[in-house]
């Protein structure tokens, strides 16, 4: 039997190992491990909504890191580390606060879920960027964390509000018409698919960007003028940019109806308005008012972190 | 009659290379001058500098009485056209669209051209024979029509003097004719200035009454034809040997090249024998051998560059063994085949103790009465320890050596079967 | 029977003229009929605001259109290169560096005409630093210099905006991306006027300037002997199409192709003499630029960035100019 010759050999080794990368790499996830009830699971959370969730279901105490947009509440975020920004989380500073669980928030791509795959640490997306989904977010992290009795009374509390509120609600003719900004440069408005939308409506206002299948889209002076809404609702977060000023200063824009009868309201606390998450309700009651006739009041500054 | 260009004493040239160095040069209005001169000697920088696109580092430069500096470019332009060699027009302009801008400097601004202009124009396409293709884009043109419509944008702008960079080189000949024609034409009827740069010397010599010779940025003939394109100062200028002959009849001067090869094959089989190595016989070889003669060589070492040469050739050589020196053997051979010859021909093989045996070939052809030439220069080519080889060089002169220069010469001297009418079949 | 003899050159492309001139008044005055609010002139009684948002819009894509193409135009006849446009030489990425550095140092929030005059005055300063690369020691630069030192500085420009983006907070880029892709909703009709008002005044004083740019695509020694001076009218012109192009650039942001290919089409239709190219291509490029914001702004229900209609109209043409070209040639 003669020797094989190396070079005869290597496309049959190259694929062996082709092979064997390729089935390396495909590890199922496994689900999180039921944990005994007495120890507690160390948890790290990667959305400000997520982490007010944490807390609002009592496992607060149970945080080892957050995203640095996470401000509420501020016994939590003086205590716990931030491990990178939202959207951005460092992998390097995860690990070493050594978590058993982490959270995070849906994204495009799940890029980042693979990475804490591969990091061996055992993650749970955590989807909450409509109305109805927050009783389900709440739910869920309930059960991740062991706390299931309290998420689920705060689930049922906000399913009740809502259906309440629901059932009060104006037929859509009679609902004051809002053109709903979150960004004044270009003008953004918010779709019918976006939580800004699910809040407005559910306040009891038309968001007139309903018409729109996007979650936020681009309008022009033009658009706003044809619609001419009663409310202009700006939740832009912009620091100290004086919005409101810039918007009403826009040709043509003292004509419209909301400009004239002064409810161009910009004042919100962004923070909890933007935010899906269990202070919602808190959300709606601004948002109620404000649709009354009510301008938000300014909200405190908050020292940060 | 006034003076169309006055240049004196203009130093000028790119960065840190000047090209005209001091450089002076008058010319009266209405002359057809001719500036011919090899390339990098300054022709092109004396156009630049007269145009006004190349500012001399010193001296003036004066055009019809106003120095260049100070006058406004469309004055200038009133004064002065350049026709260039080839000018690259990468947009489809019409002929008539590229002539009219020969107008620049008179076109208004938003309408469109005055009828003087347009007139001017007109007559510019005639002159120069272009008016029937006056609405063909440029880019298809031939190259002869693209100069023609070339030269009559430079004729729009109505100027005193045309400055022609080799504008015919492309040409050919009977369009190169033309366009001399015409700018004769000009000149004469005219008393448009022209100024003329061309390698074709007989061109220029025919054209021109007066030619201007440059040389590394100064003149070195001005003159008529006659007396600026002499053999001496062209093999100077250009440093390749010419031949100039006027035809009696017309007074027209034709230049070559001096002849390269013999006329005939005068070698007719006369034997040569030709002292060589380390290449230096290489062309001689070469050319003897095409010239007819039976060339021998020797003594050469084996592997030497001329042994290869000879061997291509077919010439019979003695050779020694590589590095070796002569030896006796190859010196009775080498003796053998130089008898045969009519005569022998030292190169400018350089000499050491090795190679001195081949001296004793030309004294023995001497002694048999027959021609001997040897190359000049013998004194920086002996590395003998006791300068052996000038002193036995020097010794084959004063017996009747003929001393040659360069192959040109060497081939004027050598023995050919005119010489020889006993030898022809 | 004689054949019927072709129509000479220059009629054909004195006809194309004033079908130009005839065409784009009809052409603006359709996208007038554009727009969010439906398609349809919008009565001026009971909606006099959207007639005059509908009206500035249009006015403003024709003028800005105008400006880059008469600033395309220039370049082309300058640099003697069909593939020039303003953005060769840096000019629009110097303004995006500039407008980034407006709105996310906050001095955007100074007033409307800080963020334009920030992008202006960094497009000046990118073209001082391309003329002198390209250049240095006072000699004139030649074509290929300044093409390569303008795609060297437009990088360098583009980095630093791509810098500033990846540091800035999330809600500054968003501007600023919105501010790249192109965008005719002018928020302040006096920047509008300002801006537009520089770039017809630019636009006319190149037209002045056409026997001198003719000359010029002779090349540069050509239009010497011609009697141009040269070296004045390149930086004039060269400061006129950045001035309009800087302007432009800094009212609505960046929009790409316009200088590319509205001087291409205009000088197979009218010719190459610019008394009558630099008119054609200021009409048909403020005509294009119009339709493709009528485009973009009705084509579907939400805004599109002008400069993506530009680019998806004007780069297959381009293509298909390219390989024409190429198949006859090389040769206009």
């Amino acid at each position: 039997m003669s020797w094989l010759r190396l070079r005869d050999c290597s496309p049959f080794l190259l694929t062996v190992l082709l092979l064997g990368t390729l089935t390396s790499g495909c590890r199922k996830a496994e689900p999180p491990a039921p944990v005994s009830a007495s120890g507690h699971l160390r948890v790290v959370s990667l959305a400000p909504s997520i982490t007010e969730i944490v807390c609002a279901v009592g496992a607060g105490d149970q945080l080892v890191g957050r995203s640095s947009a996470c401000d509420y509440p501020p016994e939590v975020v003086r205590r716990v580390p931030v491990v990178g920004d939202f959207g951005v989380p460092s992998l390097e500073r995860l690990l070493d606060v050594h978590p058993d669980l982490v959270l995070y928030a849906a994204m495009a791509d799940d890029t980042f879920a693979r990475r804490l795959e591969r990091a061996e640490l055992r993650n749970a997306q955590v989807r909450c960027t409509r109305l109805d989904e927050i009783p389900t977010a709440i739910r869920l992290v309930g059960i991740l964390l062991h706390h299931e009795g309290r998420a689920k009374a705060l689930a049922v509390d906000l399913e009740r509000a809502f259906a309440e509120t629901r059932a009060k609600a104006l037929p859509p003719g009679k609902r004051p018409s809002c053109l709903v900004i979150i960004w004044h440069d270009p003008i953004t408005a918010a779709g019918r698919n976006s939580f800004l939308a699910d809040l407005v409506t559910l306040a009891g206002g038309k968001n007139i960007g309903d018409e729109i299948d996007r979650d936020y889209f681009q309008v022009s002076g033009e658009w706003v003028q044809a619609r001419d809404p009663d409310f202009i609702l700006c939740f832009v977060m912009a620091g100290k940019t004086p919005v409101r000023d810039i918007l009403t200063r826009q040709p043509g824009w003292e004509r419209l109806k909301a400009v004239r009868t002064g409810h161009v309201y910009a004042d919100f606390d962004n923070n909890i308005m933007l935010r899906p998450g269990p202070r919602v309700l808190e959300a709606l009651a601004i948002l109620k008012q404000s649709l009354a006739g009510q301008p938000p009041a300014p909200p405190p500054s908050v020292a940060a972190p | 009659m006034s003076s169309a260009i006055t240049l004196d004493g203009v130093s000028a040239g790119y960065r840190d290379r000047m090209v005209l160095d001091n450089f002076s040069l008058d010319v009266p209005e209405g002359t057809m001058l001719g500036i011919l001169g090899p390339n990098g000697a300054g022709k092109t920088t004396l156009f630049k500098v007269l145009s006004g696109l190349l500012v001399p580092r010193s001296g003036s430069v004066t055009l019809f009485g106003q120095p260049v500096a100070r006058l406004a470019p469309a004055e200038r332009a009133r004064l002065v056209a350049v026709v260039p060699q080839e000018l690259d027009i990468p947009v489809a302009y019409t002929v008539q669209d590229v002539v009219m801008m020969g107008r620049t400097t008179s076109l208004s601004r938003w309408g469109q051209p005055s009828a003087r202009d347009r007139q001017i124009v007109e007559r510019a396409m005639v002159y120069t024979d272009v008016a029937d293709i006056r609405d063909r884009p440029i880019t298809e043109l031939s190259g002869g029509e693209r100069q023609r419509a070339i030269v009559a944008l430079a004729l729009a702008q109505k100027p005193r003097m045309i400055l022609m960079d080799e504008a015919t080189s492309h040409l050919d000949l009977n369009h190169r004719l033309e366009i001399m024609q015409l700018v004769e034409r000009l000149n004469q009827e005219n008393g448009v200035t022209v100024l003329l740069i061309s390698h074709d010397l007989q061109l220029a010599s025919e054209f021109c009454r007066r030619l201007v010779l440059l040389d590394a940025g100064r003149v070195v003939a001005d003159g008529r034809p006659a007396a600026v394109l002499t053999e001496e100062n062209l093999r100077r200028v250009y440093r390749c040997a010419v031949r100039v002959h006027e035809d009696a009849e017309t007074g027209g001067l034709s230049i070559l090249p001096a002849p390269r090869l013999p006329a005939a094959r005068v070698g007719h089989g006369i034997g040569i024998h030709v002292v060589a190595g380390g290449g230096c016989g290489e062309d001689v070889l070469r050319r003897l051998s095409l010239c007819g003669y039976t060339v021998t060589c020797g003594v050469l070492n084996r592997g030497d560059l001329d042994a290869e040469v000879a061997a291509a050739l077919g010439i019979e050589t003695v050779l020694e063994q590589p590095f070796y020196a002569v030896g006796e053997s190859a010196r009775e051979a080498a003796r053998q085949l130089a008898a045969k010859a009519e005569a022998i021909v030292l190169t400018s093989v350089p000499f050491g103790p090795g190679n001195l045996a081949n001296l004793d070939l030309l004294e023995r052809m001497q002694a048999a009465g027959k021609p001997v030439l040897v190359m000049e220069g013998i004194e920086s080519r002996d590395y003998t320890p006791d300068r052996a080889a000038v002193r036995r060089v020097s010794e084959l002169v004063t017996h009747g050596a003929a001393v040659w220069r360069d192959l040109a010469d060497l081939l004027t001297r050598l023995p050919t079967a005119a010489s020889h009418p006993a030898d022809l079949p | 029977m004689k054949p019927a003899a072709p129509v000479p050159r220059q009629t054909h492309q004195t006809r194309m003229f004033w079908l130009v001139l005839g065409l784009t008044p009809v052409l603006l005055g359709l996208c007038v009929l554009m727009g969010a609010a439906g398609i349809g002139l919008p009565d001026w009684t009971t909606q006099p605001v959207i007639l005059r948002l509908r009206l500035t819009r249009v006015l403003a894509g024709f003028l800005i259109g105008a400006a880059l193409s008469c600033a395309g135009v220039v370049l082309q006849a300058i640099l003697r290169n069909p593939l020039a446009e303003p953005y060769v030489l840096g000019v629009s990425s110097g303004a995006g560096l500039g407008a980034a550095v407006a709105i996310l140092t906050g001095f955007s929030a100074l007033g409307a005409f800080s963020v334009p005059l920030s992008s202006f005055v960094l497009a000046v300063l990118t073209l001082l630093t391309v003329y002198r690369l390209a250049g240095p020691g006072g000699s004139r630069p030649s074509v290929f210099g300044l093409i390569l030192s303008g795609v060297m500085v437009s990088s360098v420009c583009s980095s630093l905006l791509m810098f500033l983006v990846s540091v800035a907070p999330i809600e500054g880029m968003h501007s600023v991306i919105w501010w790249t892709l192109g965008n005719l909703e002018v928020t302040s009709e006096a920047l509008l006027a300002v801006g537009g008002g520089l770039s017809a005044a630019g636009c006319l004083a190149i037209w002045a300037l056409s026997p001198e740019l003719n000359a010029i695509t002779l090349g540069h020694d050509m239009a010497h002997h011609l009697g141009v001076r040269v070296k004045v009218i390149v930086a004039v012109a060269l400061g006129l199409a950045t001035l309009i192009t800087a302007a432009s650039v800094a009212v609505a942001g960046l929009i790409g192709f316009v200088g590319l290919l509205v001087p291409h089409v205009m000088r197979t239709l009218v010719g190459p003499d610019h008394r009558r190219l630099v008119p054609a291509a200021a009409l048909g490029g403020g005509a294009f630029l119009a339709v493709c914001d009528a485009v973009a702004r009705t084509a579907l229900n939400v805004e599109i960035p002008v400069g993506v209609v530009t680019a998806l109209i004007g780069g297959p043409f381009f293509l298909f100019l390219l390989h024409r070209r190429r198949k006859a040639g090389g040769l206009e």
